[in-house]
């Protein structure tokens, strides 16, 4: 029975790393289970429990209102600091305020809250992020004009000053507009907020401080117009004028701007979009010119143009460009490779960046081309990764689109050819043995010389008698032989260097008599238990143990009652 | 009552794989091969801790054949891995 216990121990073991193993495969799985969700607990795919989803969303709400009160927590901020100009300090809220949102897209991309209220916030907070960064970009852009002011006039740079007081009309007129879009957006954006229990005061603070800075941004302008004026009167002999058609576009669209110089003088036409140079040409003899402008990569809203010709300057005529829908296309091209289309509407949108998203983590970032299509390879590991394409890039004037999910299949790497796969073969060769050898080497290392190499049954090894040959030791008894005794032998060998080792050869050698399967393997308790009827036997372990385990000290006549009385106990059992 | 120490190096064994699994599961990164390697290195502290001087349990014997096992598996990996970034 005794063996029988020890017999099934080993198996504790197993089935402890087996549990472990098995609790740890399924843990990736524990989270959405494939045979049973929440979600798909329904009878047919055509109706939903309504209990159930109210519950998911709410549990994704969960995770997203930190995030969401971060964002309003950072613009408020934002606003405050440019309505300081402390553009050092809006520079960093801004960072924080882009990277928090970029969070919450992903976020709201990879557990699949599209269908939610959520994504109507996320949609409001995309238009807000634009605006915030356009505010930032003009405001700093319109208090560096104050400077450049005072230089054209100390340098008395007319021409120059109509420049700064053009631009300062530009961003006053693209400021207010940006302030009241992001104002009227404040309403919708605190009702979807109060739903979710999100605190709305830092937002609401951001909105009154947009309008005073609209307000100290219009004061200022005024007062920079009338000034420059007085100081710089426009010439009377010679003008321009400009033209815009149509007044609203959209991405593709074509801009026609036309005008005239009026009176005489040089035909070369200068046109600035938004005060930064858009195209410099010549008139015609007659002073009329013509350019055609691409609606490409600009922003969303107003914009002003204005032209410029030897001192003259023209009106500064506004058009907007209006947001347009995108459609994102994603397919799988094998081999870990994908390609797909951005359209707007019917129009392609060419030079575009379309981010690869695998599990919300952007893979790679792809370009359209002028049809619209990208392709290209993924950096993804091998195996089975459902990928999404997102287009958001706020500098078009297009709304932010995403593909389905597409399953995408990388298939293994092919090993390297050439010098690499000729040393690549035996270096896993060498690793392996190695491992081999290392594994001997342990199995081996254990067997330290002061431990009986034999069993009852064996031989005694070479080794032993190795050692016994080359190193008899002056303090060595004769070996004794005279029963044939193989432990005996070993016994004698060692006593001289090691007397502990040496009298564990009459333990095993004990053991072995006992009639126990393993002696070299057996413990004190085990013989106890085979014999418990021999107390001399039991007095020889008990003075065993205090030698080996209580580090008693030996004498020579305790060496002799050892021997005494294993010889004794042998011959008792022969 | 009594514990055998072949007892004592299970539930080490086992308690130190519940804190390896525990972690990772805390850092919702389960890996295998990490699994596999601090386990083994596990069996390896126990082995030389429960390792008595003069005597040799049985327990032992046999934990030392599955790391000597663990080892050439542990070898099997790096060849992997080796593999793997060669080729990449």
């Amino acid at each position: 029975m005794r063996r029988d216990a020890k017999g099934s121990l080993p198996t504790l073991p197993a089935v402890a790393v087996l549990i472990c193993i098995v609790l740890l495969l399924i843990t990736p799985h524990a989270a959405s289970p494939v045979l049973y969700t929440t979600k798909s607990d329904s009878f047919t795919a055509m109706h939903d429990r309504v209990s159930v989803l109210r519950q998911v969303s709410q549990d994704n709400t969960g995770i997203a209102l930190p995030l969401m009160e971060e964002i309003f927590s950072s613009s408020g901020t934002l606003v405050l600091n440019i309505n300081l100009r402390d553009f050092e300090s809006a520079e960093r809220d801004l960072d924080d305020y882009l990277a928090r949102s970029r969070q919450f897209d992903n976020m709201v991309v990879r557990l699949d809250m599209s269908q939610s209220d959520l994504e109507e916030w996320r949609r409001l907070n995309a238009q807000n992020r634009e605006d915030l960064t356009s505010l930032f970009e003009d405001t700093q852009r319109f208090s560096e004009l104050k400077r450049l002011e005072i230089e054209y006039r100390d340098a008395d740079n007319p021409d120059m000053l109509y420049s700064v007081m053009y631009e300062g009309e530009a961003l006053r007129s693209r400021i207010k507009e940006t302030v009241t879009s992001y104002e009227g957006r404040s309403e919708e954006m605190t009702g979807v907020s109060e739903r979710f229990g999100v605190e709305t005061t830092p937002y609401t603070q951001s909105v009154d401080d947009a309008r005073s800075l609209s307000v100290s941004v219009e004061d200022e302008q005024e007062e920079r117009s009338t000034e420059i004026r007085r100081v710089a009167p426009p010439r009377a002999d010679r003008s321009i004028t400009i033209g815009l058609e149509p007044a609203e576009v959209r991405y593709g669209d074509i801009l026609t701007i036309s005008g005239r110089i009026i009176g005489s003088g040089s035909q070369d036409v200068a046109l600035y979009l938004d005060s930064r140079l858009l195209w410099n040409g010549t008139a015609a003899s007659d002073g009329t010119y013509l350019h055609r402008m691409s609606i490409g990569m600009i922003r969303t809203g107003m914009h002003t143009l204005y032209a410029t010709s030897d001192g003259a300057f023209s009106d500064v005529p506004a058009f907007r460009v209006i947001r347009s829908p995108t459609s994102l296309t994603l397919a799988s091209s094998g081999g870990g490779n994908v390609h797909g289309v951005l359209l707007s509407g019917d129009v392609p949108v060419r030079d575009a960046p379309v981010r690869i998203l695998s599990a919300g983590r952007p893979v790679a970032t792809l370009t359209t081309d002028a049809d619209g299509r990208f392709t290209g390879a993924l950096r993804l590991s091998e195996g089975d990764h459902r990928v999404v394409a997102a287009f958001d890039d706020h500098r078009y004037p297009l709304e932010p689109s995403w593909s389905e999910e597409v399953l995408v299949h990388v298939p293994p790497r092919k090993e390297s050819q050439g010098v690499g796969g000729i040393i690549l073969y035996p270096l896993v060769v060498l690793i392996l043995l190695a491992s081999l050898g290392g594994a001997i080497w342990y199995l081996r290392r254990q067997s330290s010389p002061s431990e009986p190499r034999v069993s009852v049954m064996e031989e005694r090894p070479d080794r032993t008698e190795e050692e016994h040959a080359e190193d008899p030791g002056p303090e060595l008894s004769p070996p004794t032989d005279e029963y044939g005794d193989p432990f005996l032998e070993a016994y004698h060998a060692a006593v001289g260097s090691d007397y502990p080792a040496a009298l564990r050869h009459l333990f095993i050698s004990l053991a072995g008599a006992a009639g126990l399967p393993d002696p070299a393997y057996a413990t004190v308790g085990d013989i106890r238990r085979k014999q418990p009827d021999d107390p001399r036997l039991h007095a020889w372990l008990s003075a065993y143990e205090r030698v080996l385990y209580g580090g008693h000290t030996i004498t020579d006549a305790d060496r002799d009652w050892f021997l005494a009385e294993y010889l004794f106990l042998r011959e008792e059992d022969a | 009552m009594q514990i055998r120490s072949g007892n004592l190096a299970v539930s080490a064994i086992t308690i130190w794989m519940g804190i390896v699994i525990f972690f990772m599961i805390l850092a919702e990164s389960p890996d295998l091969e990490i699994l596999f390697v601090l386990v083994l290195i596990g069996m390896l502290v126990i082995a030389e801790l429960a390792d008595p001087v003069h005597a040799r349990p049985l327990f032992l014997k046999r934990l030392r054949y599955i790391i000597a096992c663990g080892v050439i598996l542990f070898g099997a990996i790096v060849a992997h891995k080796v593999l793997e970034i060669i080729s990449s």
